[in-house]
């Protein structure tokens, strides 16, 4: 598996954003680059698209061949982990299937693959060690190109806002190989869709720069060594300019809130233990100024943004330098794409349990606890007493939650499966092993009655297919909760439904849907929908699709004795114009 | 017309002012950011220059407080590298998911 050119990371981010619609958005960069690229950012999240985000970038430096790979691998962990409901593991390194489910219910992940695409194009094309972009600055060779990591708006221009004697690291000379800062700051397309993610995704309270290589963590800031107590001392403090950016003066130090610090230094310590798991290599934290400051940089632009104008969220901004090499063999590539897997897994588990705002919606009156990891042997209720109190039960449940329930890529699924008016749990693993679905019927008073009825096929062989979704609804009509599978990737054309018959076993069909499966459900974009939309009772799967290139709705009506009547009615402004409008989110209910 | 191909070193020093002194001195491309390491004896940092400007920084006035260890040639690794990238696009049916390298357990 050689490393991917800018066409297959663009590619890997279409593909993935469609074979996980209800985990991803692909978002479009308003910028092209110079050489007229359009570039995508794709959004990791199964939670509230408001919660707190995660900015993620690579490939600001095009010589730099590892993180847009990295990003890619990541994503795709990710959302395959979540999918299948298993843990990650990366060399030593062990992440359960809680934490990433933690990750994504909590927190949005925003990546940026790739923000340099054509310097990258150029860099494994023609001159391997090229690092900045490809702009026309009026000459040749070495005189074209800005480096995007010097023109972010952060002291940018290096010759007013430091003592001539620091050695920032930068330069106004449009020749200079490596550190060119641009003609001016933001002037470069790929800076300014970096800023767009920023202005426009308030929620980013974490900004991560992925390059290579020395290699090392690195915290803020970038402009001076760090000091808490002497809150003049900042960036924005013009009276510092003649003095900033020497290094062990006395004279100037940049501003950091302690509580900051302790915050980005615990983060920073926190991913360089699961980095260093993954292999034993330890990369290191070290405050980004080392030997000479720098200017421009986007780590330090982010955290930089809240200070300049406290009305912007505050945003903690880091750089990890992965590997030893520039461009490592690939074999090498693939331990260092798991050191940084390993190491942003963990920045996301900080991000998700500092996030603010995070909230489960509750149907029905009583909260029950399923415990999915080692450790329980039973089912906690909670029951509403209607005046805000709660009664509290904790009914045994001891094979269902201490040996099922944690089996990896078991999800939970919550229905009425006897018709018994009380909410039931059942237990659908879609990783291979099982070939039944046990359910635990709520007895009404806290207790637990555990089934485990076979559904061989069903669980055995079609759960556990890439890109199959579960399904719930009454899809005979019967009053009974049923579970249908629809797969929203190519190789299916028809529609599994394991229908509950009200005594802990299921009754399999396989109804033929071969145009709805076949070819629109695995569409990018497309949302699948629940709903009785002929008022037959029944409960039917609708397909709505909030990428451009549709103007209908097609639907998959039950016939209750698992078949499917497939229609297709136009709704031609409604999907064509609205639902693909950026923020658009679907909610079905009875609305007339 | 012969290239003048970049070199990969480290250079390793007792103490930091040492290896700021060279760099000073010889003005190398020091990566994204300039950030030495602790190693054993003192620092050190990975740098690039052509190999011209690296056989002439040996002779600089601050040299003597540092030890050079050429790493690889950077230009000829690079081009060796390019042998690695995808040269079409195995992504392009939209079927192609990608798979990440972690375990799913």
């Amino acid at each position: 598996m050689p490393y991917l050119n800018v066409d297959e990371i663009e590619s890997a981010l279409e593909n993935l954003a469609a074979a996980y619609p209800d985990l991803t958005t692909l978002m479009t960069a308003p910028n092209t680059t110079h050489e007229g690229r359009t570039s995508h950012i794709l959004r990791l999240g199964a939670g509230d698209p408001s919660a707190d985000g995660v900015l993620i970038l690579g490939g600001m430096h095009a010589r730099e061949w590892v993180p847009p790979d990295a990003l890619i691998s990541f994503s795709a962990d990710l959302l395959e982990a979540h999918e299948t409901g298993t843990g990650l593991g990366y060399g030593g390194a062990a992440f359960s299937a809680a934490d990433v489910s933690s990750i994504l219910e909590s927190v949005n992940i925003f990546i940026f693959a790739c923000v340099n695409p054509d310097g990258r194009r150029f860099s494994q094309a023609s001159q391997a060690l090229w690092r900045k972009n490809r702009r026309p600055n009026g000459g040749g060779g070495s005189c074209l190109g800005v480096d995007i990591n010097r023109n972010f708006d952060f002291l940018w221009d290096h010759l007013a806002k430091f003592a001539p004697d620091s050695g920032v690291s930068a330069s106004d000379n449009p020749c200079d190989a490596n550190v060119y800062r641009g003609p001016a700051a933001g002037s470069e397309p790929e800076t300014r869709n970096v800023v767009w993610m920023l202005d426009n995704t308030p929620q980013i309270r974490w900004h991560m720069d992925v390059h290579s290589a020395v290699p090392v963590i690195l915290h803020s800031w970038g402009s001076d060594q760090n000091q808490s107590t002497q809150p003049t001392q900042t960036f924005l403090n013009t009276a510092f300019d003649a003095v900033r950016g020497r290094i062990n003066d006395t004279a100037y130090g940049e501003f950091i809130p302690a509580e900051d610090l302790d915050l980005v230094s615990s983060a920073s310590a926190r991913m360089n233990d699961a980095v260093k798991a993954v292999r034993g290599d330890n990369y290191g934290v070290e405050q980004a100024f080392g030997l000479y400051p720098t200017s421009g940089a986007s780590d330090d632009y982010a955290f930089a943004r809240h200070f300049a104008d406290p009305s912007r969220s505050k945003v903690y901004g880091f750089t990890v330098e992965c590997g030893h090499s520039f461009q490592p063999t690939w074999t090498e590539a693939e331990e260092v794409i798991k050191e940084v897997s390993a190491g942003l897994i963990a920045l996301c588990l900080e991000a998700a349990e500092l996030a603010v705002g995070s909230v489960s919606h509750v149907r029905g009156k009583d909260i029950a606890l399923v415990r999915q990891t080692p450790g329980w042997s039973t089912i906690p209720v909670a029951f509403s007493n209607g005046t805000g109190g709660w009664d509290i039960t904790n009914g045994a449940a001891p094979t269902f939650i201490g040996n099922w329930a944690n089996t990896p890529g078991v999800r939970i699924v919550t229905g009425d499966f006897n018709g018994n008016g009380l909410t039931d749990i059942a237990l659908v693993r879609q990783t291979p092993g099982w070939a039944s679905i046990p359910i635990a019927f709520a007895n009404g008073s806290g207790g637990w009655d555990i089934t485990n009825g076979a559904a061989p096929t069903f669980i055995g062989n079609w759960a556990n297919t890439p890109g199959v979704r579960i399904v719930t609804g009454d899809f005979n009509g019967n009053g009974l909760t049923d579970i249908a599978l629809v797969r929203q990737t190519p190789g299916w054309a028809s529609i599994p439904v394991a229908f509950a018959n009200g005594s802990g076993g299921w009754d399999i069909t396989n109804g033929a849907a071969p145009t709805f499966i076949g070819n629109w459900a695995n569409t990018p974009g497309v949302r699948i929908v629940t709903g009785d939309f002929n008022g037959n009772g029944l409960t039917d799967i609708a397909l709505v699709r909030q990428t451009p290139g549709w103007a209908s709705i097609p639907v998959a009506s039950s016939n209750g004795s698992g078949g499917w009547d497939i229609t297709n009615g136009a709704a031609a402004t409604f999907i064509g114009n609205w639902a693909n409008t950026p923020g658009v989110r679907l909610t079905n209910g009875d609305y007339r | 017309m012969s290239e003048d191909p970049i070199i990969h070193f480290e250079i390793r020093a007792a103490t930091l002012a040492e290896i700021k002194e060279f760099t000073d001195e010889i003005q190398p491309d020091l990566g994204c950011r300039a950030i030495a390491r602790r190693a054993e004896g003192g620092f050190v940092i990975d740098a690039y220059l052509p190999e011209s400007r690296l056989q002439s920084s040996r002779d600089v006035r601050s040299a003597a407080n540092v030890s050079l260890h050429v790493l690889e040639n950077a230009s000829e690794v690079g081009r060796a590298r390019q042998q690695e990238v995808g040269s079409s696009n195995r992504y392009a049916a939209r079927g192609e998911i990608p798979r990440g390298l972690g375990r799913k357990e």
